[in-house]
C-alpha cells in the first residue's frame, strides 16, 4: 500500500509534534472549583467589609470596605460565569454526542427503509 | 516489537457513570487485536477514548512512545489514528467519488486514493457515481474502510465492522482487513460476535464490565469466550 515503515516513523515524529494539552474536563472540574471558590469570595468579602466600616469612623476605612466590597460582587459575577461556563460545558459535550448519535440512527433507519441496507438477522448468529 | 498503542489503566465515564474500569492493552505494531466483549460491556467506549473522542477520566493512553491524554480528535486523526465509527459514519447523500474527496485532507492526490480504492475494493469502482445512502450495507462498510485508509492512518481502529452484514460479506471485509494488516498498519478491531474476527487477529481481548477479562492468543479465547461472557472470568490484565 505505501512505504509502511516510513509511515510508522512519520507517525512517531507527528505525534511527537502534537501540543498536549490537559483533558478538557479537567479544565471544566477546574472552572467549576475557581467559580464556587469565587461565589464564596463574594459572600465572604462584603460581609469583612461590612465589620471593617461598622467598627469606624476613619472615612478612609470606610472607603477601604467599600473598595473591598465591590470586589467580592465582582468575584461573585465572575465566580458565577466561571461556574456556568465549567457545568454548561459538561452538559452540552454529551448533549452534542447524543445528537450525533440520534442523527446517524436516524439517517440509518432512513436508508434501511429504502432498502439500501443489507440486513440478514442470520448474522447476528455467527 | 514495540507498542504503538498502549493503554495504561484507562478509565472513562459518562457524567457519574464509570464504564472502563482500568483497561491496560498494547497493540505492537503491525498487529490486529481483537477486543471481544458482550452488549455494553464498553467496547465503543475504548474505542472512542483511543481516538480521542472521548474524555479519558484517569490513567495513560500512549501512541508511538508518547502519552496523548487530552489530545483532540482532530490532531490524532491528522497524525494518523483513524476511527471507522460502528454504523459506518458515511454520508448517505454524498457519492463513493465524493467520500473520496474528502479523504484528500492529508494531502494526497485524488487520483491516487482512487486508483487504491479500486484496487481494493473492484466494487466501489462500479459504484463511483452512485450516493452511498441507496448502496447495501456490505458496500457502505467497504467505502467506511476505504475513506479511512485513504489517510493513510498508521493505527486503524474498527468498531463493529460486522454489524448488520451478511456472513459472507464479513467474511470479505476481514479479509481485507488482513491484507490492510500485512501492508503494516497496526489495527485494533471490536466485536460483538468474535467467530468473523478471530481468524484474522493476532491475539484478542475480552472486555467484560469496563475491565480486561481474557487477553490471549484468539485460538486459547475462542474457546473461553462463553464463560468470559458470561461473567465466570474473573479480570486478569496481564494474563
Amino acid at each position: 500500500m505505501h512505504g509502511q515503515p516510513d509511515r510508522i516513523e512519520q507517525f512517531k515524529a507527528d505525534i511527537a509534534e502534537l501540543r498536549i494539552t490537559d483533558p478538557s474536563t479537567a479544565r471544566d472540574q477546574l472552572a467549576v472549583r475557581v467559580g464556587l471558590g469565587g461565589m464564596a469570595l463574594g459572600v465572604v468579602l462584603p460581609a469583612i467589609a461590612y465589620a471593617m466600616s461598622h467598627g469606624t469612623t476613619n472615612a478612609l476605612s470606610q472607603r477601604d470596605a467599600i473598595v473591598l466590597a465591590l470586589a467580592g460582587v465582582a468575584c461573585a459575577v465572575a465566580g458565577g460565569a466561571l461556574y456556568l461556563k465549567g457545568a454548561l460545558a459538561g452538559f452540552l459535550r454529551f448533549w452534542l454526542v447524543r445528537d450525533l448519535h440520534e442523527r446517524r440512527a436516524q439517517t440509518d433507519r432512513i436508508v434501511t427503509q429504502l432498502g439500501g441496507g443489507d440486513q440478514d438477522p442470520q448474522s447476528e448468529l455467527t | 516489537m514495540t507498542a504503538l498503542l498502549s493503554l495504561r489503566g484507562v478509565r472513562a465515564a459518562y457524567g457519574p457513570i464509570e464504564v472502563l474500569h482500568g483497561v491496560d492493552l498494547e497493540v505492537p505494531a503491525g498487529s490486529v487485536v481483537a477486543v471481544l466483549g458482550p452488549n455494553g460491556a464498553g467496547k465503543t467506549t475504548l474505542l472512542n477514548t483511543i481516538a480521542g473522542l472521548h474524555p479519558i477520566a484517569s490513567g495513560s493512553i500512549v501512541v508511538a512512545g508518547r502519552r496523548v491524554n487530552g489530545v483532540t480528535a482532530d490532531a490524532l486523526a491528522r497524525a494518523g489514528v483513524c476511527l471507522v465509527p460502528e454504523g459506518r459514519g458515511i454520508f448517505a447523500n454524498l457519492t463513493v467519488q465524493e467520500h473520496l474527496r474528502m479523504a484528500t485532507h492529508s494531502g494526497r492526490r485524488l487520483a491516487d486514493v482512487e486508483a487504491e480504492t479500486y484496487e481494493r475494493f473492484p466494487r466501489l469502482a462500479e459504484r463511483r457515481q452512485q450516493v452511498a445512502g441507496t448502496m447495501s450495507g456490505g458496500e457502505q462498510q467497504m467505502l467506511a474502510l476505504a475513506r479511512g485508509l485513504a489517510t493513510r492512518p498508521a493505527l486503524l481502529l474498527l468498531d463493529e465492522l460486522s454489524m448488520g452484514l451478511a456472513p459472507l460479506i464479513v467474511e470479505e471485509l476481514y479479509t481485507q482487513v488482513s491484507a490492510i494488516a500485512a501492508s503494516g498498519v497496526s489495527i485494533v478491531v471490536v466485536e460483538q460476535f468474535a467467530h468473523a474476527v478471530l481468524g484474522v487477529a493476532d491475539f484478542a481481548a475480552v472486555l467484560v464490565q469496563g475491565r480486561i477479562g481474557l487477553l490471549g492468543p484468539p485460538d486459547r479465547i475462542e474457546s473461553q469466550l462463553s464463560a468470559a461472557y458470561l461473567g465466570a472470568t474473573t479480570p486478569a490484565p496481564n494474563d
